[in-house]
């Protein structure tokens, strides 16, 4: 038993060391292809949870800088940082706001109502119907904020909770 | 370099036998660590490091609330010391006893645990260094500073902003301390057995160390998997 163990132990630590050593390098291969994807603004499909329809990186308005932000309706954060938006509202309004979730639209709307964002032109709340954020923004918790120049390209990214004037000192950049 | 190790070990060997008991030893070595925790905390990490670690992210408010919050808890978390390092000693021993089965040496799981007890001893030295030097030499600005101040360590030989994020746990684990932590093991192992230092040594690296290496891989693919 003894001489079985000699071998089956490090057999068992060099099968975890290769199986992780191989799945970290390719997580390192996939980190490297989004850090380079979401410099300028990726190609992208949602559903608006307003219409119902796809919205694409094709409806977003040209020379207008973009603030997107990954949520969900029951993150603390993510509540935290729509009720500090939408106190200032109005500075928002020279930009497109996009907030993205894969949480059903029932709950996305119910969000966007209680933060009075929904009746704002905009501002969209779309729906990640399919669950590809991740494979286009990269792996991230909620909230987590991508901010756009008006020539699409990445001025800012923020992971957790973001003060809202420093959302728009990135975004008057 | 075998002789030094051997002599001071035999002294070291010599100093235990006449003044070591293990409980007593215990409770000192929960006090120290508790005590410099106390004083980062206190003298360190003030409201001021606070402020300027999450301005970008947080309110005044919300950080306010981080403080409160945290002045709640800090007794419990200090309370938690001591049962934190009996887990990290058990898993400790536990690893040298795998070794001590498979190789039929017959070291007892109890000598082991108090091997691992007096080794960990070396990492109080590293953080009295960090609490000396943001206490006198230079001003903790960021808790991310203070936190990423790995003296003698690969880590300490980059720059911060250099370093990917999933590098900094095995760069701030491959340190001077860290191979003094693997040296005290050995010599505990030769004073509890018949064996040479060399033979100690090479029962670390192939039990302990082997652990090691496999349990920092684990954690950067679990930070990879989760950033």
């Amino acid at each position: 038993m003894k001489q079985k163990l000699k071998i089956i132990l490090p057999a068992i630590v060099i099968f975890l060391v290769t199986f992780m050593g191989y799945k970290i390098f390719a997580m390192l291969a996939q980190k490297d292809k989004i850090a380079a994807q979401i410099q300028s603004m990726p190609p992208f499909t949602f559903t608006n949870t307003s219409t119902g329809s796809i919205f694409t990186d094709g409806n977003l308005q040209p020379n207008l800088s973009s603030l997107i932000i990954y949520f969900h309706p029951d993150c603390e954060f993510c509540q935290e940082q729509a009720a500090g938006i939408s106190k200032k509202i109005d500075d928002f309004n020279s930009f497109q706001l996009l907030f993205v979730s894969h949480a059903g639209s029932v709950a996305i709307k119910s969000f966007s109502d209680k933060y009075a964002l929904s009746s704002h032109q905009n501002i969209v709340f779309l729906e990640d119907t399919n669950l590809i954020i991740s494979s286009i923004f990269g792996k991230s918790g909620v909230p987590s904020s991508f901010i756009y120049n008006k020539h699409g390209k990445l001025v800012k990214h923020f992971k957790g909770e973001a003060k809202i004037e420093e959302l728009l000192k990135y975004l008057n950049l | 370099m075998d002789t030094i190790i051997i002599n001071n070990s035999n002294k070291l060997e010599t100093f235990l036998r006449k003044h070591y008991k293990p409980n007593w030893f215990f409770v000192f070595f929960c006090f120290v660590s508790i005590l410099q925790s106390f004083i980062l905390n206190k003298f360190v990490f003030t409201n001021d490091v606070f402020y300027k670690s999450y301005s970008e992210q947080l309110t005044t408010e919300k950080i306010q609330d981080l403080l409160h919050t945290i002045s709640k808890v800090k007794w419990f978390v200090y309370s938690l010391t001591p049962i934190l390092y009996i887990i990290k000693f058990t898993i400790v021993a536990m690893v040298l006893a795998t070794g001590d089965l498979v190789f039929d040496y017959k070291m007892g799981f109890r000598k082991l645990f108090q091997i691992a007890m007096i080794a960990e001893t070396i990492f109080l030295v590293p953080q009295s260094i960090k609490l000396i030097w943001f206490l006198v030499f230079e001003n903790a600005e960021t808790i991310r500073q203070v936190g990423s101040f790995e003296i003698l360590s690969i880590y300490s030989m980059f720059n911060e902003q250099d370093i990917y994020d999933w590098l900094r746990y095995p760069f701030s684990l491959a340190n001077i301390f860290e191979l003094t932590y693997w040296l005290i093991l050995a010599i505990g192992i030769k004073h509890i057995t018949n064996f040479n230092f060399n033979k100690s040594l090479k029962f670390v690296l192939s039990t302990y160390v082997s652990a090691l290496f496999l349990w920092a891989v684990f954690v950067v693919f679990l930070s990879l998997n989760l950033s």
